[in-house]
């Protein structure tokens, strides 16, 4: 296996065994299968450090299970040999630094209570269409919790149920109805005048058809 | 955990943050309810003792109710009662409730909680990282 190969394998576990740290209560499964990986890693290895690493990995998980105090110790090695293959990639930063004990009850995972409480509302969440984004009901609410929130410009909600600004037909007059009763008669007048006019010319072209 | 996941939960446990309405347009509101219960539910947690009676959630409500006064036309009683109840182990309570029950106090209750908790920058940190967690278990 190559060097960079190695490095990269075992940062990796080392990620896995302060994971292990963090979650002590599901130590056992997650260090065994580290130390899988780290077996195969290191196989090979014939680094003092290597095998010290390992031996307390093993010896964790023999001798009365893994507790925080022999991960630690195995990643305390592990982390000198990287520094001896690949020097900086075994650092102990304050980023990677073991969890305290009162860490540790901080970072414990939420109950399975909890863990069912949420699995049943995701379930509801079937219930949401998010083909159709209407985010009015959430809004409702964040002006409750976020007074500030600004007054939305109108929205409707578009066949395809995407948003777009509300278009306003132009404003119309009112009915001015004084002008209407105006045009009323006007067209009357018109209309009678129309008629007397043909009746007239009518009468007039029979009586020359009848004099000739 | 993508920028819009995060500026929802930020907004939601922090008083004073701008409202996170285009990062809920954006997420949809099927995420956002499965992040926001998540949230609810873990605040739920971590501020009621397992042993809290029906008496003192009742006494809860009411606070809620004077701290947002606006809170008791969006909010049933008996609905964020039924929550914290079911949060606390009556599961069965929960089973009747829909998603236009429990919208309002996903984002209510949550946000009350946790901006009394005022908690600092490191166990906000920590908090939405359980959130996420929570919301992507199988």
């Amino acid at each position: 296996m190559a060097l960079g190969e190695v490095v990269a394998q075992l940062v990796a576990v080392r990620g896995a065994i302060q994971t292990a740290m963090g979650l002590l209560a599901d130590a056992g499964s997650e260090a065994t299968e580290a130390l899988g990986k780290a077996e195969t890693a290191l196989q090979g290895a014939a680094h003092e450090l290597a095998e010290e690493g390992l031996s307390l990995w093993r010896r964790g998980e023999t001798e009365g299970g893994f507790t925080l105090q022999k991960l630690a110790a195995a990643d305390d090695a592990l982390a000198d040999y990287l520094e001896v293959l690949s020097p900086g990639s075994g650092t102990k930063s304050t980023a990677i630094a073991k969890p305290t004990g009162e860490e540790l009850l901080k970072r414990r995972r939420s109950s399975s209570r909890t863990r069912n409480s949420v699995r049943s509302f995701i379930e509801k969440a079937d219930q949401v269409d998010d083909a159709v984004k209407n985010i009015t009901p959430s809004r409702k609410i964040l002006e409750i919790s976020h007074p500030d929130l600004p007054t939305p410009p109108p929205y409707v909600i578009t066949e395809t149920g995407t948003r777009g600004p509300v278009m306003r037909a132009p404003d119309t007059p009112k009915a001015d109805y004084a002008q209407g009763a105006m045009s009323v008669v006007i067209l009357t007048t018109v209309a009678v005048v129309t008629s007397v006019k043909a009746k007239d010319i009518a009468t007039r072209v029979h009586d020359r058809w009848r004099n000739q | 955990m993508n920028e819009d996941e995060r500026t929802l939960l930020i907004a939601t446990i922090t008083e004073g943050t701008k409202a996170p309405l285009d990062q809920i347009e954006r997420l949809g509101n099927r995420r956002t309810y499965i992040l926001l219960s998540a949230a609810m539910f873990a605040a739920i947690e971590q501020s009621f003792a397992p042993e809290t009676t029906p008496d003192q959630i009742r006494g809860y409500i009411e606070e809620l109710y004077e701290r947002f006064p606006k809170a008791r036309g969006e909010l049933k009683a008996e609905v964020v009662e039924a929550i914290i109840r079911g949060g606390l182990g009556e599961e069965e309570l929960l089973k009747p409730l829909t998603y236009e029950d429990t919208l309002a106090a996903a984002h209510l209750v949550t946000f009350d909680l946790m901006t009394r908790a005022n908690l600092d920058d490191a166990a906000k940190e920590e908090f939405i990282r359980e959130v996420y967690d929570l919301a992507n278990e199988d």
